[in-house]
């Protein structure tokens, strides 16, 4: 299967989607799956406690995606666990800690953070689901510091207290500041991967995730950079740090 | 709300027929239920399951709404058996999904052990729905009891429909 614009791609009940969008940290990634009685629906973590569960494709903005390699058995026991997650509509913090995140959705289909964890991104939601389902995508053990990364745990910082989130999560995300993220085209890479490559390692995520950033530019081209406010903060040039919002409807992170 | 009602009139009912059955019985002589008022909470210190209702007496409410309660959550945690030990139950994604639910359901209200994998056998089990069951508990199954035996089992199960288990299975080692 390869990346199609999320707007011409069909995929059957008993599968999943993994669509990726531009999004202000970079990309932005999420699930899809039909519902029971409401239609295909993309499930992803906008930002911090926003879960959206909206209607698939979503009109704007755009997104590219691809229906991963998954036994068909396997693949409708993920779209039961993806509507269990959606029914419960879950309040989850971002948060940046990878390795603590592990093991974040229970037995019970409620997100229930592990000891030590801030919180998942947009990508470890996606991620978690996989792993709550034995159907890791990656192999977190392998993920790496860069240092890049570093100035994009600033960044959430920094639109944290934006949304206004409590002054001790965001003291507990800076503390866990080290410069390892999955991004989310990692994530989309690794579900775009036949499934015997699958968990994928930090070395071929991160080669392939340039690649799938290049396959998403050229499906949906980057949108123009908003005019920087006079408060921006310049860590991260192609970030626009502007919070979910009415001048942000998308507020995709 | 309705299955609160129907769990207290059939509540009501089963106090009848005992009524009845206690007309042809030998006499029995129970010792009086000390005196309480349903309003009087302080009264209250046994545990519903402590409490005797005898013919003639009326429950009180808090009895009857642990009644009702426990009878609703004995039917919602048993209902991941449903298509679990029916072998022709429909395996289209709505039927999985249901029986991935009912399994968050049985955990939430009663915990992984109400999630006993222990009677589990290839050829008594569908073998999709015990692959959306182990899926679906795969977070905690050290917390499941038989969820390794059901593994194992699963293998066959899956032969018996044609299916290979190391590709269903991948990832549940």
């Amino acid at each position: 299967m390869t990346f199609v614009k999320a707007s011409a791609l069909t995929f059957s009940k008993d599968q999943v989607a993994v669509g990726l969008s531009h999004g202000n940290f970079g990309s932005h990634v999420g699930l899809a799956f039909h519902s029971a009685k409401d239609g295909v629906k993309l499930l992803h973590l906008r930002f911090h406690k926003q879960i959206a569960s909206e209607d698939f494709p979503p009109t704007a903005p755009c997104w590219m995606a691809t229906v991963p390699e998954i036994h068909a058995t396997n693949a409708k026991a993920l779209v039961g666990i993806a509507r269990a997650v959606a029914k419960r509509n879950p309040s989850i913090s971002f948060g940046i800690n990878l390795f603590k995140a592990n093991g974040a959705f229970d037995s019970n289909g409620h997100y229930r953070a592990p000891r030590g964890s801030d919180g998942l991104t947009c990508a470890t939601f996606i991620a978690q689901i996989f792993h709550a389902a034995g159907l890791a995508l990656v192999d977190i053990k392998t993920w790496a510091e860069r240092s890049d990364d570093h100035l994009w745990g600033n960044a959430v910082c920094d639109l944290l207290g934006k949304v206004k989130a409590d002054a001790e999560h965001i003291a507990a995300v800076r503390a866990n500041i080290n410069g390892i993220r999955l991004r989310p085209e990692e994530v989309a890479f690794s579900a775009n991967e036949p499934s015997d490559s699958r968990p994928v390692r930090f070395a071929e995520a991160e080669a392939g995730g340039k690649n799938t950033m290049a396959t998403l530019s050229a499906l949906c081209p980057p949108p123009a950079p908003p005019a920087p406010p006079a408060t921006v903060s310049p860590v991260l040039p192609i970030v626009s740090f502007q919070p979910p919002g009415p001048s942000n409807p998308t507020g995709q992170l | 709300m309705n299955s609160i009602r129907s769990a207290i009139m059939s509540y009501s009912d089963n106090c009848g027929s005992f009524a009845e059955a206690g007309s042809h019985a030998p006499q029995r002589h129970y010792a009086p239920l000390p005196t309480r008022h349903a309003t009087d909470e302080s009264a209250y210190e046994e545990s519903a399951d402590d409490i005797a209702v005898l013919p003639g007496q009326v429950a009180s409410p808090d009895v009857l709404a642990d009644y009702a309660k426990r009878s609703m959550d004995a039917g919602i945690v048993s209902k991941w058996r449903q298509h679990l030990f029916s072998i022709r139950a429909s395996t289209d994604v709505d039927a999985i999904s249901e029986t991935v639910e009912y399994v968050f359901e049985a955990v939430a209200r009663a915990g992984e052990s109400s999630v006993d994998l222990r009677g589990v056998a290839s050829n008594n089990v569908n073998a999709e729905h015990l692959v959306a069951v182990l899926r679906a508990t795969y977070s905690n199954r050290h917390k499941i009891p038989g969820w390794e035996h059901a593994r194992r089992e699963a293998s066959e199960a899956l032969r018996l429909v044609a299916l290979d288990p190391n590709e269903v299975l991948v990832g549940l080692d």
